[in-house]
Formats: C-alpha cells, sequence, structure tokens
C-alpha cells in the first residue's frame, strides 16, 4: 500500500479519485460486510464508512471491516488525507468532514438524539469535491436524505440499498423518498456496480460536451420539450450539461447520442432528467433589495387596501423549496406585528416538483440559510435543531403549499400579491405572457405582480404598470383582460395544452375617438354613438350609409340625419334605451340604398358611463339581404291588405321580437355571470385542493410522528422494565440489609429507610416524606439534623460512632445524596452495628491491661527472686566449708528455688500448690542416696498459699537435704515419718505438718557436720516471721522432730495491681 | 571496715521476704547501724514504730506480703523518720506523692540503700 500512498501524494493525482461515502445505521454492520466482500479491491476511490455508534463505546467496526477487504481500514483519528483504495471508519462520538481531500473531526454540536452524522459528511462532501458517490445502506430513520440531495446538486451519484432487502428499510426508503436516488439495488448489485461507475465517472465540467455535441443536445432538448412540454433551451448551456452528463454516467452512456437513444427507449429516462434539471436552488431573500423594495413599496400597501377584514392572499408560483414563499410570508407577519392588524394571512406556494415541496412542507433548511436570513427573523421564525432550522409554526401554518402547473392548471384567483421568480426565464416569450395573462387574472384589481430580477412583465401590454421596474414590482392595470386555462384533460404525456386567450365584448365606455376607433372599428358593423337628447356624438367609420339628412336646416338629431325608413324605429330603441336602460335589436327593416333594397337591423345599446357624466347609447347598423321588388315596399302589402289591421298586427310582432330579444339578452347575461362564477368555483376547487393536499401531508407527518412516538415507547418500556427491576432490588437490598439506610431529601424528609432505621427511629411505613426531627430515637444522639446539614453544607461525608440508649454502639456515616446528574438531593444515613467490634476492643484493651499488669507483676517477682537468690548466697557462703562446698550447696538450693517456680508457674494462674505435690516433688528431686525408710501419712490437695509455696519448699529442702545426708534417708536403719493434716483453728484453715527421723545414729554423724543451720533457721524464724506459723525443730538422740503449722488463709499471692500502686 | 555514715543509726526494716531482710540486717550491722525490725507486715511496721520512740532512718518494701507498704510510709513521714523505698518496681509506678522518696529497685547492692539512706536523712 505504500506506492498508493506515494501516488496519492504527488499532487494532481490526489484529485483524480472520488469519494465513496456509505451511510447506514442499523442493521449496517452486516450490510457493511456484504459490501466489501463484493467490492473488488482495485476501484481507485476512498471510502468513507459513516455509522451511527454508540458515544461510549469503542469501535470494532474497522476489525470487523478489515476482515472482509484487502484494502486498509482505519477509524479517523484526526486530520487525514484521503487516499484511493483505503477505506476509513468514524470513530464513535464525533462527525466527520470532507474538507479539501481531508478528512477531519469534529464535536457534535447536538445533543445525541438529533445528531445526523450521514447528512453532515454527505454535504460537506458535496461542499468540497463535487461528483462523488453516496451510498445508504440498512438503517432506521432518516439520516442521509438530505446529504444525497447535496451530493446530487453538485454532480454526484446516489446508490440506495433495496429497503427489502435492508434488514431496516427505513433509511433507504427515506432516501428514495426524496427522489434523489439514481440506483436502487442490492447490496451485492451495489458493490459490483461501483467500480463501473467510478471507471466512467466523467468530467463535470461542461467541457466534457464538446462544440458537436451541440446539436445532438438540442435534439435532447426537444425530445425532452415534446415529453415534459418545458423547453430547457433557455437554461444556463452549463448547467444542462452538467446534469445531462451526470445522467449519461447513471445510464453509462459514452456520448450525448448513445444518451439520446437511452432517453427514447427508456421511458423512466425522460422524467428523471426532467426532475434532475429541475433541482434548483433558491435562497431566502434572493436579491435583497428587491425584497426590501417589496417590504418597502408593496407588503404596507396590502394592508392598507384591505378596507374590510379578509384574507390577504399571496400566490407564491414555482416555490421550489419553500424559501421564496416563507421569505414573503416573513415579511407580511412583520408588518401586520407592525401595523398591529389581525389580518388572516394566506400564502399559496405552487411548483411541479413534488419533491421539493415535500421539503418546503418539512421547513427544515440547513444553518447555511443564516447567511440570508437576519439574526432577528432567525430567532423569531425559525427553532434550530441541531445543524438545522426549522420553521416555526407561526410562519408555517400561513405558507399553503400545492402542487400546481403554472401552465396547466387553473390559477388561484382574487390574489393581491403575485411572486413569480426565476420562473419565466425559463419559458419562451409567448408562454411568458400567457402566464403574466394568467397572473392578470389572478390577481385582484390593481393586486402586485413580483417578478425575478431578470424577467418583465410586458407580456399582454398594458396588463401591468411598473411600481419599480429594477426590483420587477408591478401593479395589475385596470384594462379588461380575461384568461381562461383550460384544465387540462386526461393528457398523456407531460404535453402541455393552450388555448388561446378569449377577448370578449363587454367594453368600457371610452368616448376618446382614438379608443373608439380602434376597437370597434376594426370589428363592429358601422355604429352611431347617441347623446340623451339623441343627438349624434360619433359616427363609426362607414356609418354615414345610413344617414340621409332631411331637407332644412342641418341638425345633429338623429331621428332627422338617419334615412327615413329607420327613423321611427330608432327613435323607439333610443327610448327604450334611456328609458329602460334596455339594449334592442329591431327587426328587419327595408331600406332602399341607392336603386337597391337591403333588409337593415338597428341594435341599440346604452352605454354605461361614470355617475354623472352624460349618457350616451349606440346604436349598430347590421345590414342584411338584399329584398325583392314586391317585399320592400309595404305601401305596396298596405295597399293589398287591410291596412290597419296589418299595421297592428305588425306592430304587435315587432313588440313580441323585442321581447323575444331582451329576454336573449338576459339569457345570455346570465349565461356570462354563470361562466364568471364556474371559474371563481374552480378556483375555489383548487385551494381545496391544495388544502386537501395538505391536510394529507400533515396526516402523514402525523404518521410519522406517531411512529417515532411509538419507537420512543417501546424504548420506554424497556427503559421501565429496567428501572422497575432495579427497583425491585432496590427493595430487596434494603429490606435484607442488617445497615441501617436512611434517605433523606434536603429539607430533612424521610425519603426511604431500612428495617434497622425503623428500629431505631420508631418510624413506620408510610412515614416517607415526614421530617425525620419529628422522630424520638434510641440513641444517644441529639446532633442528627446538625450532622445532616454539615453534610448538605459541606458535601463532605463524616462519620462518628453513636451510642445507642440499649447500649448498642452504631457507626452513623453521612453522605450526600447525588443524583445522576450529580447533583445533591438530600443525605444518606446508614447505621452499622459496630456493638461485637467494641466488644471485642473492650476485651482486647481489658487482656492488655492484665498483660501490663502481669509484666510489671513478673518484673517485681523476677527482682525479688534475684534478691532472695542474692540473700540465700550470702547465706550459703556464711556456712560453707570452701568454694566447692558453696558451688554444691548453693547449686542445690538453686535448684530446690527453680523447682519451685516451676510448680508455682504450672499451678499459675489457678495458683494452688497442693502441699502433697509440693512434698513428692522435694523428695523425688534427692531420692538418689535413699538409704532409709520413707513413711508420708497425710491428705491430697491440701491447697498452700502461692505466696508460702517458695519458703515452705526452701524449708523442706533443707529437711530432705538433712536427711539424706546426715538423718533418716542416710543411713540404713533410719525412718523418716512424714505426717500432714489440714485442720481449722480459730476458724482460719491451717496445715499441720509433723517431720520425724527415727533410728539414727546421731554418733555417726561427725561433729560440725550439721549443716549451716539454713534448714533449722527457715523453720524456725523465716516462716514464722513470713507466714505467722509456728515452728519446732529438736534434735532428739534418734533423729531430728520437726513441727510446722502454717495458715492457709491470708494473702495469696504478692500481686498488687500498677493503679493501685500509683493511685493517691 | 571503714567507719559508715549510719554507724549507731537506728534503722528500720520493713521487708517481707525472710532472707533478704536477714542480708540487709546483716549488711546493716555490718556497718554499725541498730536495727530496729526487722517487720515482714504493715501491721507489725506501725506496731514497731509505734513502740520505737527513737527510729534515725527506714528502708521499706513497698510490697509487703501482697500488702502496699504505703500506710508505714505514711506513718513515718508524720513522724518525719526519713527513709527510703525497695521495692522490685519502677519508680515512676509508685504513688507521686512520695516522688521525693529514693527508691532502691530490687536486687539492690547493700552500697545503694546506704547511699539512698544517708541522702534521706541529711535532707531531713
Amino acid at each position: 500500500m505504500d506506492d498508493v500512498r506515494e501516488e496519492s501524494a504527488g499532487g494532481e493525482t490526489v484529485k483524480r479519485f472520488p469519494t465513496v461515502g456509505i451511510g447506514t445505521s442499523a442493521g449496517g454492520v452486516q450490510a457493511l460486510q456484504r459490501f466489501f466482500e463484493n467490492l473488488p479491491d482495485d476501484v481507485d476511490a476512498a471510502f468513507v464508512v459513516i455509522v451511527h455508534l454508540d458515544p461510549g463505546h469503542q469501535s470494532e467496526l474497522p476489525n470487523i471491516l478489515a476482515t472482509r477487504t484487502r484494502m486498509p481500514v482505519a477509524q479517523v483519528v484526526g486530520r487525514v488525507a484521503l487516499q484511493p483504495r483505503h477505506v476509513y471508519v468514524i470513530p464513535p462520538n464525533r462527525q466527520l468532514l470532507a474538507t479539501d481531500h481531508h478528512l477531519a473531526l469534529a464535536e457534535f454540536d447536538e445533543p445525541r438524539w438529533q445528531r445526523a452524522p450521514i447528512d453532515i459528511f454527505f454535504r460537506s462532501l458535496a461542499g468540497q469535491h463535487g461528483n462523488d458517490f453516496a451510498v445508504i445502506l440498512s438503517g432506521a430513520g432518516s439520516d442521509g436524505s438530505v446529504g444525497i440531495k447535496a451530493v446530487k446538486e453538485a454532480g454526484g451519484i446516489i446508490l440506495v440499498q433495496d429497503p427489502d432487502e435492508a434488514e431496516y428499510g427505513s433509511m433507504p426508503r427515506n432516501a428514495i423518498a426524496t427522489g434523489m436516488a439514481d440506483f436502487v439495488l442490492s447490496v451485492r448489485e451495489i458493490a459490483e456496480r461501483l467500480p463501473g461507475l467510478v471507471r466512467d465517472r466523467r468530467n463535470p465540467n461542461a467541457g466534457a460536451l464538446s462544440e458537436t455535441d451541440g446539436e445532438a443536445m438540442q435534439r435532447i432538448l426537444s425530445y425532452l420539450r415534446v415529453r415534459s412540454g418545458h423547453d430547457f433551451a433557455n437554461y444556463k448551456k452549463s448547467t444542462v450539461s452538467r446534469r445531462i452528463a451526470r445522467r449519461m454516467q447513471v445510464q453509462r452512456a459514452e456520448t450525448l447520442a448513445d444518451y439520446l437513444v437511452v432517453l427514447r427507449e427508456n421511458p423512466g429516462e425522460a422524467p428523471a432528467l426532467f426532475a434532475d434539471l429541475l433541482i434548483s436552488v433558491t435562497t431566502f431573500f434572493r436579491d435583497p433589495t428587491a425584497f426590501e423594495k417589496l417590504a418597502a413599496l408593496v407588503i404596507p400597501r396590502l394592508f392598507e387596501e384591505k378596507a374590510v377584514p379578509a384574507p390577504i392572499r399571496v400566490w407564491v408560483a414555482g416555490c421550489a423549496t419553500g424559501e421564496e414563499a416563507y421569505s414573503i410570508a416573513m415579511l407580511l407577519l412583520e408588518e401586520a406585528g407592525r401595523q398591529e392588524i389581525q389580518c388572516e394571512i394566506q400564502v399559496f406556494a405552487s411548483d411541479l416538483d413534488d419533491v421539493a415541496l415535500s421539503l418546503a412542507r418539512e421547513g427544515r433548511y440547513p444553518a447555511a440559510i443564516e447567511a440570508d436570513v437576519t439574526e432577528e427573523r432567525l430567532r423569531r421564525f425559525f427553532t434550530r435543531e441541531g445543524d438545522q432550522y426549522q420553521v416555526r409554526r407561526e410562519l408555517r401554518d400561513v405558507v399553503l403549499f400545492a402542487k400546481h402547473s403554472l401552465l396547466k392548471d387553473p390559477p388561484f384567483s382574487r390574489v393581491d400579491l403575485v411572486s413569480c421568480r426565476n420562473v419565466l426565464i425559463y419559458l419562451d416569450r409567448e408562454v411568458q405572457h400567457e402566464v403574466c395573462a394568467t397572473f392578470h387574472f389572478a390577481l385582484r384589481l390593481s393586486g402586485y405582480l413580483f417578478l425575478g430580477s431578470s424577467e418583465s412583465a410586458d407580456g399582454p401590454v398594458g396588463a401591468f404598470r411598473p411600481i419599480d421596474r429594477e426590483s420587477r414590482i408591478y401593479q395589475r392595470a385596470s384594462i379588461p383582460a380575461e384568461v381562461r386555462v383550460a384544465p387540462r384533460s386526461g393528457a398523456v404525456t407531460f404535453g402541455l395544452e393552450r388555448l388561446p386567450p378569449r377577448t370578449s365584448a363587454p367594453f368600457r365606455p371610452q368616448v376618446e375617438a382614438g379608443v373608439h376607433h380602434e376597437a370597434l372599428e376594426r370589428l363592429a358593423p358601422p355604429s352611431i354613438i347617441v347623446d340623451e337628447s339623441y343627438r349624434v356624438v360619433h359616427l363609426s367609420e362607414h356609418a354615414g350609409r345610413y344617414l340621409q339628412p332631411s331637407a332644412g336646416t342641418l341638425t345633429n338629431d338623429v331621428t332627422e340625419l338617419a334615412r327615413e325608413e329607420l327613423r321611427f324605429d330608432i327613435r323607439a330603441a333610443l327610448h327604450r334605451a334611456f328609458a329602460h336602460n334596455e339594449a334592442g335589436l329591431s327587426g328587419a327593416i327595408g331600406v332602399r340604398f341607392d336603386g337597391s333594397a337591403r333588409r337593415v337591423y338597428l341594435q341599440t345599446r346604452p352605454l354605461h358611463s361614470d355617475p354623472g357624466a352624460s349618457r350616451s347609447a349606440i346604436v349598430f347598423f347590421f345590414e342584411g339581404e338584399a329584398l325583392g321588388e314586391a317585399s320592400i315596399t309595404p305601401t305596396k302589402i298596405e295597399e293589398q291588405a287591410n291596412g290597419e289591421q296589418v299595421q297592428q298586427i305588425l306592430q304587435e310582432l315587432q313588440f313580441s321580437q323585442s321581447q323575444l330579444r331582451a329576454s336573449r339578452e338576459e339569457y345570455e347575461g346570465a349565461n356570462e355571470e354563470l361562466r364568471a362564477a364556474n371559474e371563481e368555483l374552480q378556483s375555489v376547487n383548487e385551494e381545496y385542493r391544495s388544502t386537501a393536499e395538505e391536510l394529507e401531508t400533515s396526516k402523514e407527518e402525523l404518521q410519522s410522528i406517531n411512529e417515532e412516538l411509538q419507537t420512543v415507547n417501546s424504548e420506554l418500556k424497556t427503559k421501565l422494565e429496567s428501572v422497575s427491576r432495579a427497583h425491585s432490588d432496590v427493595q430487596n437490598l434494603m429490606a435484607a440489609t442488617d445497615v441501617g439506610i436512611l434517605f433523606l431529601d434536603p429539607q430533612m424528609r424521610i425519603k426511604r429507610f431500612t428495617p434497622l432505621i425503623s428500629e431505631l427511629f420508631n418510624i413506620a411505613e408510610g412515614d416517607e416524606g415526614r421530617l425525620i426531627t419529628d422522630f424520638t430515637h434510641r440513641l444517644d444522639y441529639d446532633d442528627l439534623a446538625k450532622d445532616v446539614r454539615k453534610v448538605l453544607r459541606d458535601l463532605a461525608s463524616t462519620q462518628r460512632e453513636v451510642h445507642g440508649k440499649d447500649g448498642a454502639w452504631y457507626l452513623t456515616r453521612f453522605k450526600p445524596y447525588r443524583t445522576i446528574e450529580d447533583k445533591i438531593d438530600g443525605v444518606v444515613v446508614t447505621f452499622v452495628d459496630i456493638g461485637e467490634r467494641r466488644r471485642a476492643e473492650d476485651a482486647l484493651r481489658e487482656s492488655e491491661s492484665r498483660m501490663r499488669i502481669m509484666v510489671g507483676e513478673l518484673q517485681h517477682r523476677t527482682r525479688n527472686l534475684i534478691g532472695v537468690v542474692m540473700a540465700l548466697a550470702d547465706r550459703t557462703a556464711i556456712g560453707a566449708e570452701g568454694l566447692n562446698d558453696f558451688r554444691s550447696s548453693f547449686r542445690d538450693r538453686l535448684g530446690a528455688l527453680a523447682r519451685v517456680q516451676g510448680l508455682l508457674s504450672r499451678a499459675a494462674p489457678a495458683g494452688g500448690v497442693n502441699f502433697d505435690e509440693l512434698l513428692a516433688s522435694e523428695l523425688s528431686a534427692q531420692s538418689a542416696k535413699n538409704g532409709g525408710v520413707l513413711t508420708l501419712d497425710g491428705p491430697k490437695g491440701v491447697a498452700l498459699r502461692p505466696i508460702s509455696v517458695q519458703a515452705l519448699a526452701m524449708a523442706l529442702y533443707e529437711l530432705t537435704t538433712n536427711a539424706l545426708k546426715y538423718g533418716a534417708l542416710g543411713q540404713r536403719n533410719g525412718r523418716l515419718n512424714i505426717h500432714w493434716r489440714a485442720e481449722t483453728e480459730n476458724d482460719a484453715p491451717w496445715i499441720f505438718i509433723d517431720w520425724r527421723e527415727r533410728g539414727v545414729d546421731t554418733a555417726r554423724v561427725p561433729a560440725g557436720a550439721k549443716g549451716d543451720g539454713s534448714g533449722r533457721r527457715l523453720i524456725e524464724d523465716a516462716l514464722p516471721y513470713q507466714f505467722g506459723a509456728r515452728t519446732t525443730f529438736v534434735i532428739e538422740p534418734d533423729g531430728i522432730h520437726c513441727t510446722i503449722a502454717l495458715p492457709l488463709s491470708g494473702p495469696q499471692t504478692e500481686n498488687i495491681p500498677n493503679d493501685q500502686l500509683a493511685a493517691s | 571496715m571503714t567507719s559508715s555514715p549510719l554507724r549507731d543509726r537506728r534503722i528500720l526494716v520493713v521487708e517481707d521476704e525472710f532472707l533478704i531482710a536477714m542480708s540487709l540486717q546483716d549488711a546493716l550491722e555490718s556497718a554499725g547501724s541498730v536495727v530496729v525490725g526487722p517487720a515482714p507486715s504493715v501491721d507489725k511496721a506501725i506496731k514497731t514504730i509505734d513502740s520505737e520512740s527513737h527510729i534515725d532512718a527506714a528502708v521499706l518494701d513497698v510490697n509487703l506480703g501482697g500488702a502496699l507498704a504505703y500506710p508505714v510510709a505514711d506513718k513515718l513521714i508524720v513522724r518525719k523518720i526519713p527513709f527510703v523505698f525497695t521495692s522490685g518496681y519502677e519508680d515512676n509506678v509508685l504513688r507521686d506523692r512520695y516522688a521525693h522518696v529514693k527508691n532502691c529497685p530490687k536486687p539492690y547492692l547493700f552500697r545503694a540503700i546506704e547511699e539512698a539512706l544517708v541522702e534521706a536523712m541529711s535532707l531531713s
């Protein structure tokens, strides 16, 4: 792919390849996979995939597509130059724009549901690149429909997936509904067709059509004119050729001649070309100065001229996508506001193009209209929706859109203003005049006409007079003009029929000779205009034929000037005309002209003039066939028949004839009125049709809104389900937890609580909404409200340990309640039972202090023990016979001391050491030299006070040592009896010990070898000293007799707690 | 033995442990002192103090067979008899109001007792 990059970086080549924008949404991943599977890898175009992505998720689309094509697929991460044979994918939460053969990312300005990334991209593509490709695949919604129009206007080609094949058909369907789709195919067919289209892509410039194509072009246009009735010869040549070139590309026609064949053979092609040619760009307030003039000169007058409150009616013919109609409606609404007039305003906007009309009805315009519409108007008449402006209801309601052909359909009537801009220029001069005549009919007397900058209403002479020639504003002149446009009946093609305008008889009296001459002389029979006193005011040409003044003074009285035969009838007719204001036609009157007699008929008609002006009448002379001699002279008849009778019958006949004439005229007048009424009705009917169409559209809109609502509803339903599931989870959690949770609102009203809370605060179900401070509680804690307020103020959580009145402990934690929108809406208070922990802590503290006491005691005991050891060493040293003797004695005594420590520590902490155990321990430790007989006699389990054990043990040690060395245990005949008993003396327990040695040969004991006397001293002095014991120690001739009486009650140990030591 | 500052002084020994009391008595007597007591308990000590008209100083074991020797100390203070404590406890655990009384921790060498007694007597 490196070579491609280099090639494309090489300047000129960059611009040679087109861009294929692919827009898709729901169901798009599959469609895209199929598309790229079927697309060859060598199509020299850059592919840009625009999909609707969840803004919160990474898109896997590039990886998915990469498995279907060998072209490099990349998600766009920043500005990147487009390269052919590359696939670019839109990233989530960004809009993609094509700028100068680069792709750029931008943030969305609008909320998620208003985003239309496909439209945005296509529009940017159209604005930057010219003829590219737009592909719409499966998807829901209508994104892309606006964008493809822009692409098509710029000469691009639109391919849409067949909605029946698409998983979601609404996006393709909407795209097709715009009428912009050049191809509606399956995904596979699109992929197969595209390479050819890219290859055949023509340069859209008009230069591609050579001069020699001129003739073919003419033939195409004539064919189109025949088919559609529209002559596009007056279109700008570049526009026409560009659009024909586009169609050629679509139809894969190599030359114009080929295309002409296609056009002829394919019945769908002519309408398609027609539609392409009709794509027109119009803007708001196009030619601003003209609109300013209109606003200044015409609009105010429309209001002023409304004497009675009647609606102001405006007809915008050829409204295209509605900008012109809305512009005029805005001017009207503004003027109505200025004049504070409550006046109904109707703007009829008509056009041929259904698609344009539907866009106009929708009233959505891209943000680019900011350039044409002032900010104030945008604010008043539009609402911003994303990157579009939507016409507000106020404006929309004023404008009525209807499909209507200026040339074929009956016009609207009694209109105050007709605006038809840049339509006439496409029509030939003859048709232009015809259209102007239509406008003349449609307009009320002195209504206004507003044309495009290069058009004029010179049309039927005198029909309009200019108000401002430069701005093409005209006013309907008052000359009579009646235009009929025949409704098209069962026409086969776009064909257009024209009926010649019918001019009719009634004229306004024009006394000026010139007008009279012009209007009548050419068409009418000879006539005379006569005033009320029968004086001839004016004669038409040849009228002299019927005059023959009598002899005498010349008078201008017609009854004397006319030929004699006519005088009677003229007088009668004029009388009727002036007296009864009736027209009359005479019977045949025989008049003898120079030699020949002819029948002459008279027609008399009163002429209505302005009130106050003198009245007049006109007399026409119709000359009939020649008369035979016989019938010429009534005198002869009179002579032949009974003169009197005939005269009477003739008069009656004449009278009847004139009556007949009068009724015929009446009938004709009525007929005329009916025709006018019919005309009127047709116009009204037209309006009704527009309204019906409008309603139909509204219904469709409602239907689509309904569908949208249904979608929203089902979404909401799903959401509701998940919310209610979450809610039940919360309920269960609240019910199940041992933790007390209390939700308060910012006013400290209860919102929700768990069972523990209801125990602590005496709250029951149904207390939600009440103030928490109104409830008593079982806590030793009065600052709840204060703490809640603090949390609400500082927005920081706090915690404290709170003592319950029943001895429980709770860890109470306050946290601000944050809504999903991160708004603070109260406080959450949790109570966690920490009784266990507290108890454990207490136990730990206690055992710690016990430990401290024990350590102190241990130290005390150890130090005391060392003191004893030191004293023991002193005592041993006193009686020792040399170091060796000291060492063995001292070691043995330390051994005894160690033994008793062992006994004591084993007995701890219960403390008791029994006398029998102590005795056994001492005896067995030294029984190695057992020589005599030992008898023990006493109860077991006599517990000694621990405090006295050590001293007693040392005494027993000394006795045993002596007995082994010198006494009963050291001699064969020796006997040792140890007898003890526990007894109560003076209510206190004592132990009585009797140590009696017998059979000891005291003589064998070497003199001075009686030990150091330590044993005796211990028994005689230490025990009484320390424990108040009573002791005896007697050396009998056969051995030692020792008695010890030791109290068993009194302090058990030496332990004194540290706090007693230190307490003052 | 050189002349001890304790010579001819009447020294009360209050100590429950017989062997230690004997050792201390021997040492004091060696230094030329006259030992009053020794007394093994609070009762005996107080009786001794009451019955003796003249005591120059006292050595007082804090723990007398599991009982505190403080009543004895108080009695000595009342009688204005200087004394020193001996105990297996650290100085700092003893009652604040005896802060001025020197404590000779066990096990002690007699020299320590001797010096402490001399110091106590010189201060009083």
